[in-house]
């Protein structure tokens, strides 16, 4: 039922224009797959190859075990969900959802019977004779996706398909598109540029920008252990220092950066002394209850005393925008922290100091330029 | 990196291939054959003999009878030009300000006439112009008059026709004009004390001038080609150039003639029309 | 305000003579006389018992319901092409398209007198349908167009993702939701053709004399109000044909030319 998809190599020009590629990759049977990325990445335009809207200038496009580089759409048996939904208005929702199956000749009761539900599938029941633009946008949603699905396509294509609507509609319907497509074991493909919702469905994204994949992997993979610098940036938020590593300190390697802080920081093979670490604001630890000013150096690695600059309370957890005290005297770089506080606890004032704690494995290390992998 | 065969060019070939077919044979291949024609010279009897000359672009433009004639077509352009803007702008400012509801169906009305067929608009302006008709019938009846007045078979009756004609070609390119000037700018004028005509003099006029360019080169171009009104109205009193065009045709068959006529036409009322679409963009803009 | 007056003035200007056609309709006398001095039928019953005038007006129906079916056809598919397959010649080929709209039409008629009879198809009807094609279909192409733009590209593609080959998501998403440019394109398309009288003075031959070619060359020589009886069935015709375009349609989105 459910297909791989491959592509290998694949570009796209339009005229003379560069859009995408080269993009590899491989999609598993039954993978919920998300391209992730800023607009004018590329990820649409991909999306749109591989359901043969656009026809690629060079490479390969399979799907299953069929290369489907010169097979038009309609001959593709991709499920494909609009970013405007792209009902047909002039039918009703009975009559938009079979559209492919009238299209494929099934007859009467089969098709009135796999319509029903379908409708039951996306909880449309009793709109069938609605008029598209009687509809919430929720329930427009559910009708496009409704309509494609009832065809039973091997893959499943959507890009972007709940940016018109609002927040808890959008989250509660990137859970229901989830939980059908496990349900009926489905491979999509997911287009989207919010980096919450990729992480949030995904079992695996790719990071795009400027027409290339900067990194495939699980949410986890990605947050954790980013490959470029735009993937760190793109995903949550990150403190960098740049600076280049010196040496090892045991089994961790020694780096040094341009203001002069000295970090002990997570073994990784990138190639090149010049480098850029990339810290988590949930890493930096901060000890500001009783422990305001106590240097205590050698205990641990990456302990430094840093001047809160700012402080933003955020309910659950407060920002804060410290600088760090170099050696010498003065001050180097900015480290964004965030702590996660209980009600009721002292908050620290600007100005004060404070014992910032970064555990090593909390440290990636980033080349300058970055890998172009893919998992 | 070179793109692949794209299956698309093929579908774009079907849709615009018939219209474009037609363009050529109906539009394209005709006005070349019209160009050749008029280098061709004249014999009566056969038409032409295909020998190629210049000389009916010398009659036409040197010879003293057709200048008249000319000259006249361009005179007879410009008074309906004039006239027509000075009666189309007030009807495009007042449509385009006004907030009746009836604005929609007083514009239809301005319209509607150009669906009715020419011919019959010009039986109209023959019963109102005629010797019993509608006019006559007032100011004799009245006693302004003794007898009635002449006005059929005049260059007068032909201008008269064609401002009523022409009218809603100017009033459609001012209509977008004076629309798509922003009433607040008015507005700031009057609050800066300027009085409602020297607001229309010094705001509302000149905002609207690329209207009034495009309609008068309208009207202009369709009043030097205009052939049945005035043949209608102004019987043969009233030559003008098209009218040469269609004795040239089809009274006298010399075809080579009338070609040149039109291919002079076209070459002036393509050049009409070329600043015509020009100045319309700017509006649209 | 003097504005308003002026412009009722203009208004009267502009439809008087219509209004005076469809008067004198009903007139009683032999003679072209403006207040008519009687009122009567006479001049309906004349039209519809003067072979002539029925024939001509017979070929000008047909004419145009031919040259409205045509034009419509291969305009919306003119409109299609131009609308969804934008490339770098976009701008030169919608010109094209549009140039019967700029072209004076004494001199279509002309030209085509030239080249028609070159080939020999003087004064047929194909001669004349040709022509009747060629300017009604900017009208076409200009309404299909405007309707087009309201249409969700994207529709398309759902129905090729379904299944749908080209031509069958032609058919049956797009025409569908292009109805109303279509059926105003047809109804102008129409019009157009059974009004024109400048195509018809230079290319009709004895068999295709249209009704205003025949009641242009009447009133070249009589002015009774034979003429106004069958202005204003035409009148009526039209009118009605446009009240039609108003329903199916919204409003003057197509009717500015």
């Amino acid at each position: 039922m459910a297909s791989t998809i491959a592509l290998e190599a694949v570009t796209k020009f339009y005229g003379e224009t560069y859009a995408v590629g080269p993009v590899d990759l491989e999609i598993r049977e039954g993978e919920f797959f998300s391209l992730l990325g800023p607009s004018g990445c590329g990820k649409t335009t991909t999306l749109r190859l591989i359901g043969g809207f656009e026809e690629a200038s060079a490479g390969t496009i399979r799907i299953g075990d069929r290369v489907v580089d010169r097979i038009p759409v309609e001959k593709r048996g991709v499920g494909m969900v609009f970013q405007s939904y792209a009902l047909f208005p002039h039918l009703s929702v009975f009559e938009n959802i079979a559209f492919g199956l009238r299209l494929r000749r099934i007859a009467k009761p089969e098709l009135e019977r796999r319509v029903g539900d379908t409708l039951k599938l996306v909880d449309l029941d009793g709109l069938a004779a609605r008029m598209p633009r009687q509809l919430s946008g929720g329930q427009q949603q559910r009708a496009a996706l409704a309509r494609a699905l009832v065809v039973e396509p091997s893959v499943l294509l959507l890009d972007e398909p709940l940016s018109n609507l609002d927040l808890k509609l959008r989250e509660q319907m990137r859970e229901e598109i989830r939980r059908l497509q496990r349900r009926l074991g489905i491979t999509a493909v997911y287009v989207t540029h919010d980096q919450g919702e990729a992480m949030a469905v995904s079992d695996r994204t790719a990071v795009m920008n400027a027409g290339r994949i900067e990194q495939v992997g699980t949410p986890r993979d990605i947050y954790e252990h980013p490959g470029t610098l735009f993937v760190a940036s793109f995903i949550g938020q990150c403190n960098f220092l740049t600076g280049s590593v010196i040496g090892q300190a045991g089994e961790h390697l020694e780096f040094v950066s341009e203001h002069g802080t000295r970090l002990e920081i997570a073994r990784r093979e990138i190639g090149a002394t010049d480098a850029t670490v990339v810290i988590r604001p949930e890493a930096v630890a901060l000890s500001f209850q009783g422990d305001v000013g106590d240097v205590a150096r050698g205990s641990a690695p990456n302990r430094l005393v840093a001047r809160v600059e700012e402080l933003v309370y955020l309910g659950e957890k407060i920002g804060v925008t410290l600088s760090l005290d170099l050696e010498g005297g003065g001050s180097g770089e900015r480290l964004l922290a965030s702590e996660q506080i209980f009600r009721g606890q002292a908050l620290p004032a600007v100005g004060d100091r404070l014992t910032v704690e970064i555990p090593p494995q909390e440290c990636i290390l980033i080349g300058s330029q970055g890998p172009h992998g893919s998992t | 990196m070179a793109p692949r065969r794209r299956p698309l060019e093929g579908a774009r070939l079907i849709s615009l291939g018939p219209a474009l077919v037609v363009i050529a044979v109906v539009l394209i291949a005709p006005t070349a054959l019209m160009l050749l024609y008029s280098f061709w010279r004249y014999e009566s009897g056969r038409i032409t003999d295909y020998t190629f000359t210049f000389e009916n672009y010398v009659r036409l433009l040197t010879d003293a009878f057709y200048l008249k004639v000319i000259w006249e077509t361009v005179e007879l352009g410009l008074v309906v030009t004039v006239i027509t803007l000075l009666l189309g702008y007030p009807l495009a400012y007042f449509l385009a300000r006004t907030r009746s509801r009836f604005k929609h169906v007083l514009t239809y009305l301005v319209f509607m006439p150009l669906m009715i067929s020419l011919v019959v608009r010009v039986y109209g302006w023959i019963v109102i112009l005629g010797h019993q008709g509608a006019i006559n019938s007032f100011l004799v009846g009245f006693g302004f008059l003794d007898r009635p007045f002449r006005f059929l078979y005049t260059s007068h009756a032909v201008v008269i026709g064609l401002i009523e004609v022409l009218l809603p070609f100017m009033v459609m390119p001012l209509l977008s004009a004076i629309e798509k000037i922003d009433p607040h700018v008015e507005e700031a004028a009057r609050a800066l004390s300027a009085t409602r005509l020297q607001t229309f003099l010094r705001v509302t006029l000149p905002l609207s001038t690329p209207g009034i360019i495009s309609g008068c080169l309208m009207v202009f171009s369709l009043t030097i080609t205009a052939y049945a009104l005035p043949a209608l109205l102004g019987g043969a009193k009233v030559k003008m150039i098209s009218a040469l065009a269609y004795d040239s045709m089809l009274v006298s068959y010399n075809w080579p003639f009338g070609a040149t006529i039109g291919i002079v036409m076209i070459v002036v009322s393509s050049a009409i029309v070329y600043f015509y679409l020009r100045t319309m963009s700017r509006i649209q803009r | 305000m003097v504005l308003c007056f002026f412009v009722t003035i203009i208004y009267i200007y502009m439809l008087s003579p219509i209004a005076v056609v469809l008067i004198e309709a009903f007139s009683d006398s032999e003679l072209m006389q403006f207040p008519p001095k009687g009122w009567s039928l006479r001049w309906f019953a004349a039209f519809f018992q003067h072979d002539d005038f029925l024939n001509s007006f017979r070929v000008s129906l047909v004419l145009g319901l031919s040259a409205a079916i045509i034009s419509t056809g291969i305009g919306t598919l003119a409109a299609y092409g131009l609308v969804r397959f934008r490339r770098g010649s976009q701008a030169a080929i919608e010109t094209l398209l549009l140039a019967p709209l700029y072209v004076p039409r004494v001199l279509i008629g002309l030209s085509l007198l030239l080249a028609l009879s070159a080939v020999h198809f003087t004064g047929t009807f194909g001669g004349m349908l040709l022509a009747h094609v060629l300017i009604t279909l900017p009208y076409v192409i200009r309404t299909v167009s405007v309707s087009l733009h309201g249409v969700d590209p994207s529709v398309e593609e759902a129905a090729r993702s379904l299944g749908a080959t080209p031509l069958q998501s032609f058919v049956r998403v797009t025409l569908p939701l292009v109805r109303s440019g279509l059926v105003a394109g047809a109804i102008f398309a129409f019009i157009i053709s059974f009004s024109d009288i400048y195509l018809a003075l230079f290319i009709s031959g004895p068999q295709t004399v249209t009704l205003p070619l025949r009641m242009f060359h009447f009133m070249e020589w009589e002015q009774s109000p034979l003429v106004a009886a069958v202005s204003a069935v035409q009148v009526v015709l039209i009118l009605a044909l446009l009240l039609v375009a108003e329903k199916a349609v919204g409003f003057l989105k197509a009717g500015r030319l």
